[in-house]
């Protein structure tokens, strides 16, 4: 047998697993749009708190957190800082946004902004570039999949063929399931991923150094400069780091599979006690970490620093754990990229495809628009993985530096009353435009600041001045009986 | 809550009013775009809410350095790893403090 057998067969078996229980889940549910994209708005505590574990952590937070710690240094603590403060911002919208999807029936966040703001091209816009921004983060746990595949058949597999593959069962699986299923996957994955993160950080600086402490004396000896920011890089110093943890942790209920995952939930208590305990779940981030960081010394010169944790897993240990992570890598890239493609599909359907070009269509129909989507989503993705070699971090912070453009049209639309279309649709143009210009020229960071966060500064500024200028063409909104 | 007649009006159907609607760029779609009925957090739970943003953002260049080490990790990672659990601690108590308002604004009505 040849020594790839075994970490890809139980890389293979965790992720049959996997899907058994996710086709057990969507079983005896009958399958409508409702069902399918919201879970009839049932989810408790526990499978909110799987469900948004399952969208937040996921192949980046394994692979790409622990190569930025391996080629980076310092900057990657930005992960750890955003994710909790994230959950913090989510604390004072979701429930408000739970509140308004339950009273009008809103399952995405196009709709939102169409109930908000009344404007159906404004709503189109919204679901256009949330889809376009969330295709760099599909394309990211399809990245991360093909690597750990490749990683752990000693390159045997190809990173096309495996990327292939996955995608393949990754279509299948969302068509038959819906979000139940992944939820209920999030289970198996999020054990999963906590053995593994805990087993590596203490595992991997023990096995080369005698444990935690002495690998870090010994990394802050050779390289002192690595452990803080701006680490290995010359760019990435305290100015990105405020201005990223601030766009990360704005933006990271901004996505539109995360906005829409708080319409599942059961009430909007729900929603506030998950922001209590997610901070929690990131403390596993920080053991993967400490691999990253033992790689630095241990497998120095990798050309990529997204193999540095799978790498360094295949020197430390037997190969049947080389499986073991590499099944609980592959959970936290399907789980996540199945809600991605569930989110990216149904926006397409019904809130692209219905309100512009077919307005009879029936909620049957976009059901089944939205399962096609699918298909077409997961090839495009497939195709941008295979023919682009961004690192996994950089096509988080694109995505991010997109997604978090909603956040001024979300804020201001919950709280203050006298903000318009107008100046909203605008701001948000200037905004992705910005972003846009700024990342393909390659002025990422911008003067020592994030470019997503210059872009959100215009776009609030943008959204407020002209608010405020367009205030007087629209019904006077005093006129408005004060509500509650 | 009282259902005011903004609330009442965007009940009726929201969706038929869209999917009939003629796409027109100015059209302001006069019902929607009035505010939309929300709870407004009080004080307090942002006040809480913003105790990590100063400690794990801000005011990174006080803490992002390598000694003293912490049960043998560098500084700045031990502060972040302390301060995940002390943020989640934070929103427990913004989560009392809207609770017990909510409570107190039941009883007062």
């Amino acid at each position: 047998m040849s020594p790839s057998a075994v970490p890809l067969m139980t890389i293979f078996a965790i992720i049959g697993l996997g899907v058994v229980i996710g086709f057990l889940a969507g079983v005896r549910r009958k399958m409508n749009l409702e069902q399918w994209t919201v879970g009839a708005r049932g989810f408790g505590m526990l499978l909110m708190f799987l469900l948004m574990a399952g969208e937040i952590y996921t192949t980046f937070s394994f692979l790409g957190a622990s190569g930025w710690a391996y080629s980076r240094g310092g900057p990657t603590l930005y992960i750890l800082a955003y994710l909790s403060l994230g959950a913090g911002v989510s604390f004072f919208i979701l429930p408000n946004i739970w509140e308004l999807g339950r009273k009008y029936k809103l399952q995405t966040q196009s709709d939102f902004f169409r109930l908000r703001y009344g404007n159906n091209y404004l709503a189109a816009f919204v679901c256009v570039v949330g889809v376009i921004f969330l295709i760099p983060y599909l394309q990211l746990q399809i990245t991360g999949l093909g690597i750990i595949v490749n990683v752990a058949s000693f390159d045997g597999i190809g990173r096309t063929p495996a990327m292939a593959i996955s995608v393949a069962l990754l279509a299948a699986f969302v068509l038959a399931s819906g979000i139940r299923a992944v939820a209920w996957i999030s289970v198996l994955k999020d054990v999963l991923m906590l053995v593994a993160a805990v087993s590596i950080g203490i595992g991997i600086p023990y096995v080369h150094y005698g444990g935690i402490g002495p690998m870090f004396t010994a990394l802050a000896q050779a390289r002192p400069a690595h452990l803080t920011m701006p680490g290995a890089t010359t760019n990435l110093g305290h100015s990105w780091y405020i201005t990223t943890v601030l766009l990360s942790a704005l933006g990271g209920y901004m996505w539109p599979h995360a906005f829409g995952a708080a319409f599942t939930a059961k009430s909007g208590d729900t929603l506030r006690r998950n922001a209590v305990v997610m901070p929690l779940y990131t403390i596993t981030l920080a053991f993967i970490l400490f691999a990253g960081f033992t790689a630095v010394m241990v497998v120095p010169g990798l050309p990529d620093g997204d193999l540095a944790l799978l790498t360094i897993v295949r020197q430390s240990f037997p190969a049947w754990f080389l499986g073991v992570i590499g099944g609980a890598g592959a959970l936290t890239a399907i789980v996540p990229a199945s809600i991605l493609i569930l989110t990216a599909a149904t926006l397409f359907a019904k809130n692209l495809c219905r309100p512009i070009f077919a307005p009879t269509m029936t909620d049957d129909q976009v059901a089944k628009l939205a399962r096609l989507s699918v298909v077409v989503l997961s090839a495009i993705s497939l195709y941008l993985a295979v023919h682009s070699s961004t690192t996994l971090v950089s096509l988080l912070l694109l995505g991010y530096a997109g997604v978090t453009q909603f956040f001024p049209g979300v804020v201001l639309g919950l709280y203050w009353k006298r903000v318009t279309m107008p100046g909203v649709f605008a701001g948000m143009i200037a905004g992705v435009a910005t972003v846009a210009y700024l990342i393909l020229t390659h002025q990422d960071p911008f003067l020592g600041w994030s470019a997503g966060f210059v872009a959100l500064c215009i776009n609030f500024l943008i959204t407020i001045v002209l608010s405020l200028i367009t205030r007087a063409y629209l019904p006077p909104l005093d006129a408005t009986p004060e509500l509650n | 809550m009282e259902v005011s007649p903004t609330t009442r009006k965007l009940t009726d159907s929201p969706r038929t009013e869209v999917c009939n609607a003629t796409p027109n760029p100015l059209s302001r779609g006069a019902i929607l775009s009035e505010p939309v009925p929300v709870k407004k957090p009080s004080l307090l739970a942002l006040l809480l809410a913003l105790i990590p943003f100063v400690a794990m953002c801000f005011s990174v260049a006080l803490w992002d350095r390598i000694d003293p080490m912490i049960l043998g990790v560098p500084f700045n990672l031990a502060w972040l790893v302390c301060w995940i659990m002390l943020s989640s601690l934070c929103m427990w108590a913004a989560y009392r403090a809207e609770a017990a308002r909510d409570k107190k604004e039941r009883g007062a009505r």
